[in-house]
């Protein structure tokens, strides 16, 4: 039976040393005694109530750090605990393309209401206007009769990390042509002028 | 049409309220990948939606 805890570093423990710790830099000063069963209770009210004494033998709690147990200093750990960068990604070396240098100079987007963004390879967007932006409240030219729907409201279509395809699962001749046709087209009447 | 023709609009699938919980999205869809996100690269805020009850 214990007799007496260190719950932290500078409690002090009992005359005697007798107690237990509950870190190994604490065990490391301390000598765990166990007593026979019934005598535990007394002998931990005697010593709860026993004042610490100068000189007495009672042991205090040392913080030296356990010498062979520190760890190897991260600096990218380091770096985002302390805010400077973000977190990493663990699928962040799957996802990183091989060229480095193009994926810094792609375009990257935001998706709206969701905590991610995109990048699409610049040579995909080339010759299309990307600084005519379309109206707010507007969409795409659909067939049929659409019902028009906030974009941030639809949750956005997840593709499995095996479907590489062209670039981050999205195919450049569907993407191309999705584009061309549905978003830089003009309407039928300035078509024919 | 400079390009080519319309587009086919999203399918989507409303999504029922769920009480006590913090609901994001209010229609989810499995199909329309590349129309979504070419619509975030293009600068539509809002997306051609085909519902099936609302029709």
């Amino acid at each position: 039976m214990l007799v007496a805890e260190a719950r932290q570093p500078g409690d002090v423990l009992a005359a005697g040393e007798f107690g237990r710790a509950r870190s190994h830099e604490l065990e490391r000063t301390l000598r765990v005694v166990r007593v026979p069963f019934g005598e535990g209770l007394a002998l931990k009210r005697d010593l709860w109530l026993a004042k610490p004494e100068a000189g007495s033998g009672r042991t205090r709690a040392t913080t030296e750090p356990r010498p062979g147990f520190q760890q190897e200093a991260r600096p990218d750990l380091v770096a985002w605990r302390t805010g400077q960068v973000k977190r990493p990604r663990v699928d962040e070396e799957r996802r990183r393309p091989p060229d480095e240098a193009a994926r810094a100079a792609n375009v990257r987007f935001p998706v709206p209401a969701y905590p991610s963004e995109f990048e699409i390879p610049d040579e995909w967007l080339a010759g299309l206007p990307l600084d005519r932006r379309p109206f707010p409240g507007t969409a795409y030219r659909a067939t049929g009769r659409p019902v028009l729907v906030p974009l941030a409201t639809v949750q956005p279509p997840r593709r499995n990390l095996t479907v590489t395809r062209d670039w981050l699962g999205f195919d450049r001749v569907r993407f191309r042509r999705v584009l061309e046709d549905g978003f830089w087209a003009r309407p039928r009447s300035h078509a024919a002028a | 049409m400079v390009f080519g023709q319309d587009l086919d609009p999203m399918p989507l699938r409303e999504v029922p309220p769920l009480e006590w919980s913090n609901q994001l999205y209010t229609y989810v869809t499995a199909d329309g990948y590349h129309r979504f996100f070419a619509s975030i690269a293009a600068g539509f805020d809002h997306l051609p939606g085909d519902l099936p009850g609302a029709r």
